[in-house]
């Protein structure tokens, strides 16, 4: 690992139990520092096991993975440090204010940066006075947000934070998000599955499927290098990456290469054409599997 | 552990503390109320010149029926579930909340990434309830001993065994032990009302078969005393009464039946050459008995909280 990237992942790989499909599955990959990376997959891809794998809530099964230099489940202190964390559902506590939440920020970690959290708060209106349960969805949403901003670190690890939020709550979280990790230079690994939402916010996408890596590439990059055809015939010499149905229920083939027949690929596509083929990749060793666990046991 | 997260953990437990320390409080109180109505009742010096064999005066009897209806009354009853039920409830309700509640909500997800030390955060979580839980048992386990004092006349709760287990610092050792074992169940399950229902059952057999235990290694510590009068001191655990032979060897009645048998007429009375004994730990004793307890119920305390903490360091935030 280099000074330019903050996050690297070498093969690695998670099984929760012993014959048990792997969640992870030899997912190498590197996030350049200073940049906010999407994660993307389908639900069970292995999105929030590889981030909680970051910060140490998870032990990885095979390889390793490295923030800010450290490797979390040896030193999970020390990537504790280096990390802020927003979980997937808001993890406030409802008895305590957010005052209280600041506090025990404060408590547990002695350089976590109380005024800088408060001003993200004051910016959004929110009172710190009241308790978290009496605050929406999008606001517990942004309070961990700023209390993940408040820490300072280097690395943010966000775990799907606008799964619940209606447009105009992610769209200010991701404004909000954005404004600080481009003036701090800081790194961000954002799961979500609104491809609008990470248009708008993030230079690199990384897409998991069935466990494995399917793509890590910039968006500009994805964009550039994919094209959609609606027509079978003129598929002929072209590599075809995956089939999914377009919004009329056309059936569209997302290929690789700048220039060729169809058009331009939108970032959704690039990703429904890459999840697509990590789905049909995914049935076809399940497939080889069974065949496999038949043959052993005839 | 700093005063913040003192506070904090504290007031994630609010309801409980208030509402129990409250409970436990007016227990102690009410066991006052009813030592004062008690002592009032002017029967602990009858009681006294009763056992030395005096003949009760009128205004004994007097003194003892208002005794015995003050000691069956509800308030009695109520006094007692209050000074005994109230610590363990908050033992319970607290202990298994502190991680299995964390972990079941999610906000352990929260405090885990922001606490880079999981010890950090184990002591500011455990050590302010820890302190709450204890001293509310020993509260409780204090104005046990007083109501102790009162509802058995003549007796020093530091030199008897009566009512030994519910009350003094044996309680407040045995709150403590719950709450420890409560706290290990919330770790191990990650969720609380299972723990809540799993960690009564644990508690009640750890604690049961830890008095049977008890009960047993003081059977084999009792020691045979003569005794004259055959007063049974209610201030002493009493096993058995018998005779005690030269050699200072125990003799039940019927050992003493079998060696001197019963004259076949019943115009001669029997009488056995061995003076009246009985088999007793005294309640002298009560400070060893007690402070032996107290270590082993600690000691196990400390083992199961340091299970709890190594649970806690591979836990999974949910």
């Amino acid at each position: 690992m280099d000074e330019t990237t903050a996050l690297v992942a070498h093969g690695v790989g998670k099984r929760y139990r012993r014959g048990r499909p792997w969640a992870l599955r030899d997912v190498d990959f590197s996030v350049p520092r200073g940049s906010i990376t999407a994660l993307v997959g389908p639900n069970g891809a292995g999105k929030s096991t590889l981030i909680k794998g970051c910060i140490g809530f998870e032990r990885p099964t095979a390889g390793q993975l490295v923030v800010d230099g450290i490797g979390p489940w040896r030193d999970r202190g020390g990537a504790v440090r280096r990390v802020g964390y927003v979980p997937q559902a808001a993890s406030l506590y409802r008895e305590l204010t957010i005052d209280d939440h600041l506090a025990m920020a404060v408590a547990y970690r002695p350089k976590f940066d109380r005024p800088h959290a408060e001003a993200r708060l004051r910016e959004l209106d929110i009172p710190l006075a009241v308790r978290a349960d009496e605050l929406s969805g999008g606001q517990q949403a942004q309070v961990g947000l700023a209390i993940a901003l408040g820490t300072r670190a280097p690395v943010l690890l966000l775990d799907e934070p606008l799964a619940s939020l209606d447009p105009l709550a992610r769209r200010e979280f991701l404004h909000v998000l954005v404004t600080v990790v481009r003036a701090e230079g800081s790194t961000a690994l954002l799961s979500s599955h609104v491809i609008t939402d990470i248009e708008q916010a993030c230079d690199r996408l990384l897409v998991l499927g069935g466990g494995r890596k399917l793509l890590d590439l910039s968006i500009a990059e994805a964009c550039a290098t994919h094209r959609v055809v609606d027509d079978d015939a003129a598929l002929a010499g072209e590599e075809v990456v995956g089939r999914f149905p377009g919004p009329a229920g056309e059936a569209l083939a997302l290929v690789v290469g700048a220039s060729g027949p169809g058009r331009s690929a939108t970032l959704e596509e690039v990703v429904l054409g890459h999840l697509a083929a990590g789905r049909l990749a995914a049935r076809a060793a399940g497939l080889a599997v069974s065949a496999r666990s038949t043959g052993a046991a005839a | 552990m700093n005063r913040t997260t003192t506070r904090l953990a504290l007031r994630l437990h609010r309801f409980e503390i208030v509402i129990l320390a409250a409970l436990a409080v007016l227990g102690a109180l009410l066991a006052l109320l009813v030592c004062s109505w008690l002592d009032g009742t002017g029967y602990t010096a009858c009681a006294r010149a009763m056992q030395t064999g005096a003949e009760p005066t009128p205004a004994c009897i007097s003194a003892q029926d208002a005794f015995y209806k003050i000691q069956s009354g509800s308030v009695v009853i109520l006094t007692q579930v209050l000074l005994f039920a109230v610590p363990y409830l908050l033992a319970v309700l607290t202990g298994v909340a502190i991680v299995g509640r964390e972990v079941e909500r999610g906000t352990a997800r929260l405090a885990w990434s922001l606490a880079p030390s999981r010890a950090t955060w184990f002591a500011g979580r455990l050590l302010p309830l820890l302190a709450v839980v204890a001293a509310v048992g020993l509260l409780t386990g204090l104005a046990g001993d007083r109501l102790s004092a009162s509802m058995i006349p003549g007796t020093n709760p530091w030199a008897s065994l009566a009512d030994f287990g519910s009350r003094g610092v044996d309680q407040a050792a045995r709150v403590v032990f719950a709450f420890a074992v409560a706290v290990l169940v919330g770790a191990a399950l990650g969720r609380a009302l299972p723990a809540l229902l799993v960690g009564t059952i644990v508690i009640f057999l750890g604690l049961g078969g830890g008095s049977g235990v008890d009960g047993r290694i003081l059977a084999s510590e009792a020691v045979p005393v003569v005794s004259a009068t055959n007063y049974y001191d209610p201030a002493n655990l009493t096993y058995d009464t018998g005779f005690l032979a030269p050699d200072g060897r125990f003799i039940s009645y019927d050992e003493m039946l079998q060696q001197f048998p019963q004259p076949t007429d019943p115009n001669v009375p029997w009488n056995p050459p061995y003076p009246a004994a009985q088999r007793i730990v005294p309640g002298t004793r009560y400070p060893f008995v007690v402070g032996r307890e107290v270590a082993v119920l600690l000691a196990g305390a400390l083992g199961a909280l340091t299970l709890a903490f190594a649970l806690v360091r591979r836990a999974r935030p949910g």
